[in-house]
């Protein structure tokens, strides 16, 4: 398995929140030409952002941060947190009219999940680390009220 | 280590949540790449959100 490259996700405990996948196909082909991954807690009951026995996110544990403390309140819990993975878009494809459009597709998609997962209220944080240049920027410019960590409030970017 | 991690530009962490404007947001984006139908890039629409960044973040 190793030596085809073929890996797969850990298999999901069957409790806590289910994941969410977002996939822009090819119409004429069915390739996938993009993906966001929304991952939902692992959490058997849904825990205060700031409870001490929280556990940690993938992106708090690789950057040694509490990204989520400040968000505690009424309304939101870890079952309304999502880490953001993956935000791809197949580098096989030409660059071009097509390639320029994926990744909105891709931010479609992953927004209209935001709002049906955050219901009438909004009540769900999106999490994740990325790079300012890319997937931030597309962040941005999405409409997501979005802090970044460890970086001054980023400003609007202009089309490149 | 597997080559993705092997990069120089360091990603950063982030928190994002859905501000009153959003679903408008994605109307937009909605309609562009309804209407676009994959013949147009997305330059147009890089520039019509840009602006409304501008707009919303204005003081």
């Amino acid at each position: 398995m190793q030596q085809r490259a073929l890996y797969h996700e850990p298999a999901r405990p069957p409790y806590g929140v289910e994941d969410v996948h977002i996939i822009t196909l090819g119409q004429a082909d069915g390739r996938i030409l993009g993906y966001v991954g929304l991952s939902g807690s692992y959490d058997q009951v849904p825990l205060a952002l700031d409870a001490p026995d929280r556990p940690r996110l993938t992106t708090e544990t690789a950057h040694q941060v509490d990204l989520l403390r400040r968000y505690a309140g009424p309304g939101l819990d870890t079952h309304r947190v999502f880490e953001v993975k993956r935000f791809l878009r197949n580098l096989d494809m030409e660059r071009g009219t097509q390639a320029s459009l994926v990744p909105w597709h891709i931010v479609l998609g992953f927004g209209r999940s935001l709002l049906a997962l955050g219901g009438p209220q909004r009540r769900v944080l999106a999490v994740g680390d990325a790079k300012e240049q890319v997937a931030i920027r597309h962040l941005l410019l999405m409409g997501l009220d979005l802090e970044v960590v460890g970086a001054p409030r980023p400003a609007c970017p202009g089309p490149s | 280590m597997w080559p993705i991690y092997q990069q120089e530009t360091i990603a950063k962490p982030f928190v994002g949540r859905i501000p009153q404007t959003f679903a408008d947001d994605m109307d937009t984006i909605d309609a562009y790449l309804a209407e676009s139908r994959g013949t147009r890039d997305a330059r147009p629409l890089v520039e019509l959100l840009v602006r409304r960044r501008k707009e919303t973040t204005a003081p």
